[in-house]
């Protein structure tokens, strides 16, 4: 992970957190708002090489968990936790069960 | 084993410490989070104006698509509306024609059917009735109209319609009189149809004096037609030195174009 990685990264995701923050709430589908953080850390952790949790897929769902409590009412943390576990589980049944070739 | 248990204590620490983390933020959460919307509330202002503008400009073309679901609703409400109204209508026609008949009588005179005009063949002096074997209808009764005026006869009955011959028909002959003031002077004749919608009057010899508006009417001779049915009045007479009878052309009574009711007589109950 280089340092420069990581700033685009960041970049990237408080762009995205303020596209569905401020854009996206006025194209509701029946009240319905697709969660781009989740989505993309989702794919972020399914597609990475690195199959540790300590990566820039590990990395994005803290910092996508922080940007998102920032904007929930819930207690802080609650998504960081969520966006970890899902890394977590995605990077755990990939590397035991499946095998992707890159 | 000693490596394990560095790694157990290691990601032990990593936990506790990210559980302090989680902790200070939610102590701090209040200034955290003011700090972060000040830091991004001048882009959400952005993104903001262009969403709205962006899902105002999407919602004309939803308001437009529902504004034309709208127009059509309405349309085809408006449709059942003047369907209604022109069923309505046809009701009061129905209603102030069969006023008319009982005005006159008909339903004294005569067990009636009242039956619409479904179908006009003026070319072949023919129409097609509402009513037909299930209603009663029999070959060779009568039609009338509400003013008690002879259209013709059942010429084919089918199980819901009826075939009309008018008194235009090529093949109706009927047994006619021309009225007279005196009972005595009646002259009898035979009311020929001539195809489109023409009719002659025959059989009645040139000594016999005939004029024009003279009415004719039906006779009890042939056991089709009830007696002292109005049918028409005369046109013209012609006299050749030719022919023994008088040539004799008949206006009848009533339009076919404007007739769209009419009563097929069952039975007749005063004769």
């Amino acid at each position: 992970m280089n340092f420069k990685k990581i700033l685009i990264l960041i970049f990237f995701l408080y762009i995205l957190i303020i596209f569905q923050t401020s854009f996206l709430v006025h194209f509701d589908i029946l009240g319905f708002i697709p969660n781009f953080i989740i989505i993309f850390i989702a794919l972020l952790s399914l597609f990475e090489k690195n199959k540790k949790f300590l990566s820039l897929s590990g990395l994005s769902s803290i910092v996508g968990g922080f940007f998102l409590d920032l904007f929930s009412f819930r207690l802080f943390g609650f998504y960081i936790l969520i966006l970890s576990l899902i890394t977590i589980f995605i990077k755990k049944i990939i590397k035991n069960y499946v095998e992707i070739s890159f | 084993m000693k490596k394990k248990k560095k790694n157990i204590f290691r990601n032990l620490i990593i936990v506790l410490v990210f559980i302090g983390i989680l902790f200070l933020l939610n102590l701090y959460q209040k200034e955290i989070k003011s700090f972060s919307y000040n830091l991004f509330l001048p882009i959400q202002k952005v993104f903001w104006k262009i969403g709205d503008s962006a899902s105002d400009f999407f919602n004309v073309f939803i308001k437009i698509k529902s504004a034309a679901e709208e127009i059509n609703k309405l349309k085809s409400e408006n449709k059942k509306l003047l369907y209604e109204i022109s069923d309505l209508r046809e009701v009061k026609k129905q209603n102030e024609f069969l006023r008319k008949a009982l005005n006159i009588g008909l339903n004294k005179d005569f067990d009636i059917l009242f039956a619409n005009i479904v179908a006009k063949d003026i070319n072949s002096d023919s129409i097609l009735i509402d009513k037909g074997e299930v209603d009663g209808v029999l070959k060779d009764m009568p039609v009338l109209t509400e003013e008690k005026i002879l259209v013709g006869k059942v010429e084919e009955v089918y199980k819901n319609s009826s075939k009309i011959m008018l008194i235009s028909n090529k093949k109706s002959e009927i047994d006619v009189k021309i009225q007279k003031e005196e009972n005595n002077n009646d002259i009898f004749g035979i009311l020929k149809g001539e195809g489109n919608f023409k009719i002659i009057l025959d059989l009645i010899p040139n000594e016999k004096e005939v004029f024009k508006d003279d009415k004719i009417i039906t006779t009890s001779l042939g056991g089709i037609f009830p007696p002292n049915i109005l049918i028409g009045k005369i046109k013209e007479v012609k006299k050749s030195d030719v022919s023994s009878f008088q040539y004799i052309e008949v206006d009848p009574y009533f339009d076919i174009k404007d007739i769209e009711s009419l009563f097929v007589v069952k039975n007749i109950l005063n004769h």
